[in-house]
């Protein structure tokens, strides 16, 4: 039982902190982006007035750090934040002006993506390992070696042309053994 | 030349998904492939799989019950580190396959600099390559318990 213990506290220890890791970076990553967001958002032809108005509302005046805490906060109480898009500028509080919230925009996308992630995962360890354990039982010991070419020639087909390479110095060698033999 | 067979673009029917798969899946499948099979040779010759064929057992449950625990470990790690490729890959492939899902909304949102869309769809992915990884490890685990005992 011990063993098992340590393993999952160390997993667990390991994941909260790749998964911290990943959300101060994200957060980062507005920040970080060349360029000034609140000029984008603005246009060509926004007035100073304008650019300095939209840094404030959607907080791009406020130091890195702040910024950082201020999304991992939002985060936490389920939001993730709104889209510039549909931002706009004038007077009236924030709330009203501010673009569509991201999760309405990512959350009816979120079942296309993961029905397709899922299916080609499982089409991939289906056909993967089952394949592969046919080809593996067909060929064993040797035998078969017109299925074992064409396999070979099948799967290396889609793969860089280092592995071919490597493919190819393998076959040299392995037909210089046999004509020694 | 055009042969009708399946819709090319679009997303709700299964007969949609058929391209998407299969362009995510072809290249996966067989680098999956050639690294079991390489594996299933390995472990038919081992000393277990010439005692199991002595007791003659069927050669059908040598293989699923003596074989296959062998090597899908092995196939694991690999298609733990192989999702991460696939996610990347689906993302790419929604977009040339014009369906609607994370693919297409981080694109767009790239063009339009619509940045807060942009981070949270990465987040999104990276959070599920990251717990994918922890699965794995996890289920790696379960099916050969020597893993854990080793690194204690």
């Amino acid at each position: 039982m011990s063993p098992w213990f340590g393993f999952a506290a160390r997993r667990l220890l390991g994941l909260v902190a790749v998964l911290f890791g990943l959300l101060v970076l994200t957060a980062a990553m507005i920040p970080l982006i060349p360029g000034d967001a609140a000029l984008n958002v603005a246009g060509p032809d926004a007035t100073k007035a304008q650019v300095d108005q939209i840094r404030r509302d959607l907080g791009l005046d406020e130091p890195v750090p702040q910024q950082i805490v201020d999304y991992i906060t939002r985060l936490a109480g389920g939001s993730l934040g709104y889209s510039y898009l549909s931002y706009s500028t004038g007077s009236g509080p924030i709330s009203a002006r501010r673009g569509q919230a991201v999760t309405d925009i990512i959350a009816a996308r979120v079942p296309n993506s993961a029905q397709l992630a899922l299916i080609s995962l499982a089409v991939c360890l289906v056909l993967g390992i089952g394949g592969g354990l046919l080809f593996g039982v067909l060929t064993r010991e040797g035998r078969h070696r017109r299925i074992e070419l064409a396999f070979t020639v099948i799967t290396l087909s889609p793969s860089s042309p280092a592995s071919a390479h490597r493919y190819r110095v393998s076959c040299s060698r392995r037909s210089s053994r046999s004509s020694s033999r | 030349m055009t042969l009708r067979w399946l819709p090319v673009a679009g997303s709700g029917t299964p007969a949609q998904l058929v391209l998407p798969v299969a362009s995510i899946a072809i290249p996966i499948v067989l680098v999956l492939m050639r690294i079991v099979r390489v594996e299933t040779l390995n472990s038919l010759r081992q000393d277990y799989i010439r005692t199991a064929r002595g007791k003659r057992l069927p050669a059908a449950y040598i293989y699923a019950r003596h074989v296959l625990p062998n090597v899908v470990t092995a196939a694991l790690t690999i298609a733990g580190l192989i999702f991460a490729n696939l996610v990347g890959g689906a993302l790419i492939v929604e977009n040339v396959f014009a369906r609607v899902g994370l693919g297409t909304a981080i694109v767009q949102a790239l063009n339009q600099k619509d940045y807060p869309v942009v981070q949270a769809v990465v987040l999104m992915i990276a959070c599920v390559v990251v717990i994918v990884n922890a699965l794995v490890d996890v289920t790696l685990a379960i099916i050969d318990p020597r893993s854990v005992a080793r690194k204690t």
